[in-house]
């Protein structure tokens, strides 16, 4: 500290106090300073900005998370030697070391200040999480077509920026809710449960279709068709498939002496049909059985006490329930209920009847702000920085299960229960347990390896002709089952690298060459010695996704190493590289300082546009072996560059 | 139709390797990695933004009690409902 004999001017208080900085970032700053202003700032200064970063603009600021994230990304450049680029001279040994060490104490400071996360943004609930919520709590299907897209592009669902709402959105979700309080009210007198139909009825063909009718599709829950089919006799040669067209995807292996049952859940009214197949015999179609769900509970007292002839007097109450329904635990707003009552109020002057009017202030209650966002009011505890027990069940349960909370989770919450750790555990075992919980599984796993890359890849059939289209949603449910199947029995993650066991259906085994086996549905099975399988890399629907559909990309199979296998994410390509063609002379649309940002950036750029330039036709019969084919080379290099 | 032998051989990290095995041991050997990317999506999903430089104690935390008994999924996975990153605001 050579200054600090000097005596303190006003202007030296002012300045220090302008920026914020304490002794212990000064020192970092007077560390740091020569190096970045002798090696960075020629390139990332006032002049030239390269790369939208600025050194002479750096936040010390330990409690700015996105400073602290801006100084990490240039300790990482500049420890794995990307920078300064080798054309510049270099820094000497012991400058980079010093400078290395200073920034990282700095950003270690920084972390130590944020132990407990970077907080969680207030959002909305997303298109999936809403329409989970109303049918838990409702028993009410809606179709989440009807709903606006969330923002996503990519990524997890749950990111709050892109969680934005509209008028568009609000309005629309206002018709939906509607739409949905009179289905729940037009069931009121339904038994919650299992209703049998038993009604039989002989298989009809229409212009040589089977016609599947779902004629009682209840108002809320669902109605099971049960098809009973059986194999021809003849016929003995391979698996053979039925279902509606173009997704036949049920293998049928009855017999007339065992006939099996298909059955098939509709949530809406329709009429399917389903393609004939000469093999297969129909014995017969039965409108099986209708589902209500619980939620009708609900009414039941109104029920027992009223029939359906419910006075007005007794809306307020049953208003407050729906609004202590629809708010997940948390304390109804009494405001809120008297704004409810009045809407039903006016419904009543117009002639409405009772039900009619409480069509509207029950699709209010469920478009409030508490309804359709994750709103966590700070309350009382304002002091404490840990959130309530209800707002932590809710937090859990839409993580788990990407819905509501159920009643036995609320009421531990309200009860305070939910502090104790023992409670906690056996609840997330129990939550893990719930049919619910497959939710979780199939949208994370969906979200975090990108899978929903599958639907946009059209296998090209002249370079593959072996594959089998059927077989596609198969080996996309291959990878969810797989990452499902290592989270429900806890095994390492390892597995997703390499593993003992793969997950097959009847369509996977046949396409993998494996021997049959029965059914759609999936089970474990052994990898079988020598076939190479096992892990993520080798499944069919990976190497899809990370190909073409008419050959691989060495550049997307290396970032989907880098980024979900060695946690080191590549940066976002430069603007240029997405428009690259595939045709022609590729390093010619890439020249001066786009061609040299882009192969400094993206080493494997450089590597594809090598090659492909070198002769796109001896890369095409590289890929022979099609999706089962092994990575090659190009891919896993990127990672050391 | 001209058939070309595979070129297989890469690199992890400095680790050289040969084909698909060798691509599998290399991974292997980096076996928290995988465990990082995990646990980086689990916070990113429950927490709804990017996982950032402030949840990276959370993640090395994790890491570290879950080496010892080879990276369980879901006891994993509890641990993250167990963080901090859960229980505060």
């Amino acid at each position: 500290m050579k200054n600090s004999r000097a005596p303190l001017t006003l202007t030296t208080l002012l300045f220090l106090f302008a920026c914020n900085v304490d002794a212990q970032n000064r020192e970092v700053v007077r560390n740091v300073k020569p190096f970045l202003q002798n090696h960075c700032i020629r390139c990332h200064g006032p002049d030239r900005k390269e790369g939208g970063v600025r050194v002479d603009e750096l936040n010390w600021d330990l409690e700015d998370l996105d400073s602290v994230e801006e100084l990490q990304n240039i300790l990482d450049e500049v420890v794995v030697d990307s920078m300064p680029p080798r054309r510049e001279p270099r820094p000497t040994e012991n400058a980079l070391k010093e400078f290395a060490e200073s920034l990282s104490r700095h950003i270690e400071n920084a972390k130590q200040k944020h132990r407990s996360g970077g907080g969680k943004p207030i959002r909305r609930l997303t298109k999936t999480e809403y329409v989970n919520t109303l049918y838990d709590l409702l028993g009410v299907r809606v179709n989440a077509e009807d709903l606006p897209r969330d923002g996503i592009v990519g990524g997890f669902d749950t990111e709050a920026l892109d969680l934005y709402t509209t008028d568009m959105h609000l309005e629309t979700s206002l018709e939906i809710a509607r739409d949905t309080a009179r289905r729940f009210i037009a069931s009121r007198n339904m038994k919650p449960g299992r209703v049998e139909l038993k009604k039989v009825s002989k298989p009809t063909l229409r212009k040589g279709s089977l016609v599947v009718n779902a004629s009682e599709v209840p108002p809320a829950g669902y109605q099971v068709v049960r098809l009973v089919l059986w194999q021809n006799r003849q016929s003995q040669s391979g698996p053979i498939y039925v279902g509606p067209r173009n997704r036949q995807t049920f293998e049928v292996f009855g017999t007339p002496e065992a006939p099996q049952n298909i059955d098939r859940t509709f949530y809406d009214s329709q009429v399917e049909s389903w393609t004939a197949n000469p093999k297969v015999v129909v014995g017969e179609i039965q409108n099986f059985q209708v589902v209500n769900p619980q939620p009708f509970e609900f009414f039941a007292k109104y029920r027992k006490r009223y029939q359906d002839q419910v006075p007005d007097k007794v809306a307020p109450q049953m208003l407050r329930e729906f609004v202590t329904l629809m708010g997940r635990g948390r304390n109804v707003d009494s405001r809120l209920i008297k704004d409810l009552q009045e809407i039903f109020r006016r419904g009543r002057q117009r002639d409405k009847s009772f039900w009619e009017a409480m069509v509207e202030p029950m699709a209010v209650s469920m478009c409030t702000l508490e309804t359709m966002f994750h709103f966590e009011s700070r309350g009382k505890a304002a002091e404490t920085e840990f959130v309530s027990p209800v707002e932590m069940v809710n937090r859990v349960s839409y993580f788990l299960w990407r819905s509501a909370p159920d009643a036995e989770l609320i009421r531990l919450a309200q009860s305070k229960k939910w502090y104790d750790p023992q409670v906690r555990s056996e609840q997330y075992r129990r939550m893990m347990k719930d049919e619910k919980f497959q939710r979780f599984l199939t949208d994370f796993t969906i979200q975090w390896l990108e899978l929903e890359r599958q639907d946009s890849i059209a296998v090209d059939n002249r370079v593959f002709p072996t594959f089998n289209q059927t077989a596609k949603e198969s080996l996309k449910e291959e990878t969810i089952q797989f990452v499902s199947h290592l989270i429900r029995e806890n095994l390492s993650l390892g597995n997703l690298i390499d593993s003992d066991f793969m997950m097959v259906n009847n369509l996977v085994a046949e396409h993998y060459g494996l021997p049959p086996v029965a059914g759609s549905a999936f089970r474990p099975i052994d990898v079988p010695e020598g076939s190479g399988r096992g892990g993520l890399l080798t499944q069919a629907g990976i190497l899809m996704q990370t190909g073409t559909g008419d050959r691989t990309s060495i550049t997307e199979r290396g970032a989907f190493v880098a980024r979900k296998l060695l946690n080191d994410p590549p940066s976002p390509p430069p603007p240029l590289v997405d428009e690259l063609s595939t045709e022609g002379n590729l390093a010619a649309t890439l020249t001066g300082p786009n061609w040299s940002a882009c192969t400094q950036k993206l080493p494997s750029v450089r590597l594809a546009i090598k090659r492909l330039t070198q002769s796109v036709s001896a890369w095409r019969n590289l890929m022979g072996p099609g999706f089962s084919g092994p990575l090659i080379q190009g891919s896993i290099q990127t990672l050391t560059n | 139709m001209i058939q070309l032998p595979l070129e297989t051989d890469g690199k992890v990290g400095r680790r050289k390797f040969r084909g698909m095995e060798g691509l599998k041991k290399a991974l292997m050997a980096n076996k928290e990695k995988v465990a990082e990317a995990y646990i980086r999506a689990l916070l990113t999903m429950a927490n709804g933004r990017q996982a950032g430089v402030a949840d990276e104690t959370i993640i090395n935390d994790i890491v570290e009690r879950a080496k010892e008994v080879d990276f369980p999924a879901t006891s994993i996975l509890i641990a993250v409902l167990q963080s901090d990153a859960f229980k505060t605001h």
